[in-house]
């Protein structure tokens, strides 16, 4: 059985996989407890990411600093 | 594997090397400013806060050493910010303008709100200590993709790497992120 790593979880959860893929990945999380697993911490992942962004952005906020200042990209 | 050899303030922290004014004053100013905001302290007197806390802790010299022999640097620094923002509101309350409601009866709420804060402050030190972790790529990828909200595909093109490069970055990122957290959380 093949598993998974972070970046095709990833790849899959973010709708960056072809459809074919994602179908057979969807699958393979339905038995594989696992990758689910993995999936599971990938959230919890985000989790934390949503608690820097905050806990920067009130940092920068009490400083009047632009550290998490969001960076233009190019074509924008 | 780290690509800098600059030694970290929290490095220096922990080893008892020698601190400069100005690198402590950039990485705790945002912190004493928070908690100056717990107090209601106003602007002029949270510029204030900041200038007698560097003091206290500099004592006159350009540069300070910890002593670990006083206990964990968060309780250490916590106690100076609490003492100067109490003489500062006994100022404010000899000047017969009322205490805010914010004052130390509030123990409780004080103590979350400080837990929280240097959190926030242990945060920002374990981005900057990120950074000499990775290479600037990676850096890069998850500053984008992972702080600043924009999409893989965004960030793989304004890098020019693949959508795979950037979650991979943003994987290793995490991953050495909780880790240096967890040590700043047991370290200092």
């Amino acid at each position: 059985m093949k598993h998974y790593n972070r970046e095709e979880l990833d790849l899959y959860r973010n709708g960056d996989m072809n459809l074919f893929s994602r179908i057979m990945c969807s699958e393979h999380l339905k038995i594989c407890a696992s990758c689910h697993k993995l999936l599971d911490s990938l959230k919890e992942d985000d989790a934390l990411l949503e608690e820097l962004r905050g806990k920067l952005n009130r940092l920068k906020h009490a400083a009047g600093d632009d550290t998490v200042k969001k960076k233009p990209l190019s074509g924008e | 594997m780290a690509f800098t050899t600059r030694k970290s303030l929290l490095a220096k922290i922990k080893e008892g090397d020698e601190i400069s004014w100005d690198e402590f004053y950039s990485a705790y100013r945002p912190l004493i400013l928070l908690r100056g905001q717990d107090f209601d302290l106003k602007p002029t007197e949270k510029e204030d806060l900041v200038q007698i806390v560097m003091s206290e802790i500099f004592k006159g010299s350009r540069e300070f050493l910890y002593d670990r022999g006083k206990g964990r640097f968060r309780d250490y620094i916590k106690k100076i910010i609490n003492n100067q923002i109490a003489r500062i509101l006994r100022r404010r309350n000899s000047q017969e303008v009322p205490l805010c409601d914010n004052d130390f009866s509030q123990i409780n709420v004080l103590e979350q709100a400080w837990s929280e804060e240097w959190r926030a402050h242990l945060m920002k030190m374990a981005m900057i200590e990120l950074k000499n972790y990775v290479e600037p790529v990676t850096y890069q990828a998850f500053m984008l993709y992972g702080l600043h909200r924009k999409t893989s595909a965004e960030a793989a093109k304004f890098l020019d790497i693949s959508v795979n490069a950037v979650y991979i970055a943003k994987n290793r990122c995490m991953e050495l992120l909780k880790k240096i957290i967890s040590d700043l959380e047991a370290e200092l």
